[in-house]
């Protein structure tokens, strides 16, 4: 029994020591990871509503959903930004998609993808030369019906060799639109674009509005 | 149903684990010469990973992440504790908690093979060590939970699927390198450097899985 | 001193953990589609080895027999997730270009190798130069192979055109079969080296 006990309590002894300072330096590195997470979550969400400068969380039907207002007293909305998730090649890809009112596509970022280093994660290259990532700005003014990429036989052209990974992110990105536009369509129709800002307008005074 | 076999389908074939997503390299350079060291390799592989996906998988649910299924926040809570359930984030411990596990894991397996199953034990006995440092084993538990966020049944498909994945490439390397103990291949080239190529040709017939469509 | 020296350079090439002892071979063919992704696995990994080799060093007089292996695994696995917190919070790009294959470092055959083999039975000051010229070696293999996949691959190295815009990228290259073919000509490179300068047994 003696000689199971001792190595046990002395492997016991490493773990805790090294459970103790890797708690330590979480303690340091936690917050900078979720200001990191944070600052290019709300980066990502006013580069794909460009046209908005209030921006407004809700919930309906369980999606999340911000609803994007030109104007400080939020009586002007232009679009909503919701995020996307699919399953891509290793990784679940997260997207963050801007919806013009006619949920027609206004643009589109992805924040997280861990996806093949020269393959996968070429959905967001091409950022370092200034110029807009080819792959997200196939999506700019698009309607979600028929997003579909090459191979399936739609207008999104896929990265070479990660089809899986683009074939992910426009099938999210459009079972997102979609799944947002038939829970808000249901909630008020369409037709009445007046009751949008009636409906805004009570909840900018409970909440005062998530300004940036 | 049919999502499951889309993810069994995708780690036997297109995302195979050895030729397309690079894991478990050191065995499949180091145990494929004979077929018959192959085999025994396999079943350790499918053996251990099945069991460490489904372990992980539990650890990280109910001991990592934070929320109300953390063991550690319905304790404290409980005890009368207000602390909120998103406090309870312990997933930096992730790498550190599954190595661990995997490790004893093994050196468990060992042990009770050894009592139960002699012949069993005699087969795949010399493999198990091996198997701590394999680093598919640890790639299968970190793509279940932090990579990919499976579910219970997801990740315990994904462990055997990948399981198996690893075997056929073992299995296929271990037949050709038997028949290439023939081949007249130039000096600089025996070994490791022709291995590597056998690898890289594999690699590309299994590219073609990726035109398969669900 | 002499020793020292040996224990630096010897990673290089004699003893290079990928292309001779044929250890670390994971992180290597994945992460090598870019000189810069090479680049910065290596710098990971060779930090954690340096630092495990330094710890197992100072206390292998502490560590039983028996579970040595255990308490080996548990000090590299602190340095893995000290590496990738520190990168996650620091580079966030080149953590999420690397993805899963940083945690990934704990079971990289090169670090227990060198624990197991090298560190726990020489001292401090040898453990660190072994994990230096490890590390090194390590690290070149990677940008070497990385910038080849990444010429023939995108026409860039480090990013930077060098083929000229008509050159035509090879796309195979950065896909797995490239990784597979540019490590066994390297490793068939290496061997042709160490031959011509007659530094082999």
């Amino acid at each position: 029994m003696k000689s199971i006990l001792r190595p046990g309590l002395i492997l016991m002894v490493y773990g805790i020591i090294a459970g103790l300072s890797l708690g330590y330096i979480n303690s340091i590195t936690a917050p900078k990871i979720a200001a990191q997470e944070e600052a290019a979550r709300m980066a990502a969400i006013e580069e794909v509503l460009p046209e908005a400068v209030v921006f407004d969380p809700d919930t309906v039907e369980e999606i999340e959903y911000i609803t994007g207002y030109s104007d400080e007293e939020m009586t002007e909305p232009v679009g909503y930004v919701i995020t996307a998730y699919g399953n891509g090649f290793s990784s679940t890809i997260r997207t963050v998609v801007g919806l013009k009112l006619d949920f027609t596509i206004s643009a589109i970022e992805i924040v997280y993808q861990s996806e093949t280093p020269g393959l996968g994660d070429r959905a967001v290259e091409t950022k370092e030369n200034g110029e807009e990532p080819w792959f997200e700005v196939q999506f700019d003014g698009k309607e979600y019906g028929n997003l579909k990429v090459d191979k399936d036989g739609g207008a999104i052209e896929s990265i070479t060799g990660a089809t899986i990974t683009s074939r992910a992110v426009t099938n999210s990105v459009a079972n997102a639109a979609e799944a947002l536009a038939e829970a808000l369509e249901t909630r008020r129709p369409a037709s009445i674009p007046d009751t949008l800002t009636e409906l805004a307008e009570p909840k900018a005074e409970t909440e005062g509005g998530d300004t940036k | 149903m049919a999502n499951l076999l889309v993810i069994a389908i995708g780690a036997i074939l297109i995302n195979n684990f050895v030729l397309s997503r690079f894991l478990g390299l050191c065995p499949f350079v180091g145990v494929s010469k004979k077929t018959e060291t192959a085999i025994g390799m396999g079943m350790a592989v499918i053996f251990v990973m099945t069991l460490a996906s489904a372990v992980t998988w539990v650890i990280w649910t109910y001991f990592l992440s934070p929320g109300t299924s953390n063991i550690f926040w319905i304790i404290a809570n409980a005890l009368g504790s207000d602390t909120p359930a998103a406090a309870f984030d312990l997933r930096y411990l992730e790498t550190i908690a599954f190595i661990l596990v995997i490790a004893s894991l093994v050196q468990f397996v060992e042990l009770v093979l050894q009592k139960t199953s002699p012949a069993l034990y005699e087969a795949l006995g010399i493999f198990l060590p091996l198997i701590t440092t394999n680093c598919a084993i640890l790639g299968v538990a970190e793509l279940n939970t932090m990579s990919l966020g499976y579910s219970f049944l997801e990740a315990l498909v994904h462990g055997i699927a990948a399981g198996l994945g690893f075997t056929l490439a073992l299995l296929m390397m271990s037949g050709i390198r038997e028949k290439l103990e023939f081949a007249p291949v130039p000096k600089l080239m025996k070994g490791l450097p022709i291995a590597f190529i056998i690898s890289g040709l594999m690699s590309m017939a299994f590219l073609g899985f990726s035109g398969l469509k669900f | 001193m002499k020793m020292i020296l040996k224990d630096l350079t010897k990673g290089t090439l004699i003893e290079n953990p990928v292309l001779v002892l044929a250890l670390g071979l994971c992180p290597t063919l994945a992460v090598s589609t870019s000189a810069i992704n090479g680049l910065g696995m290596g710098i990971a990994a060779t930090f954690v080895l340096v630092m495990s080799n330094l710890i197992i060093a100072l206390i292998k007089k502490l560590v039983p027999g028996r579970i040595r292996i255990p308490i080996f695994i548990v000090v590299i696995a602190t340095f893995v997730t000290i590496t990738k917190l520190v990168m996650a919070a620091y580079t966030p790009a080149l953590s999420k270009a690397l993805g899963i294959f940083i945690p990934l470092i704990v079971v990289n055959c090169i670090i227990l190798g060198r624990a197991e083999a090298f560190a726990s039975k020489h001292n401090v000051i040898r453990s660190l130069a072994d994990g230096i010229g490890m590390g090194f070696g390590f690290t070149l293999t990677l940008v070497l192979l990385g910038a080849f996949r990444e010429i023939l691959g995108s026409g860039t190295v480090f990013g930077a055109n060098v083929m000229g815009s008509s050159f035509q990228p090879a796309l195979l290259m950065i896909l797995p079969p490239g990784a597979f073919l540019s490590l066994g000509l390297m490793v068939a490179g290496s061997r042709w080296i160490l031959e011509k300068t007659g530094k082999e047994g």
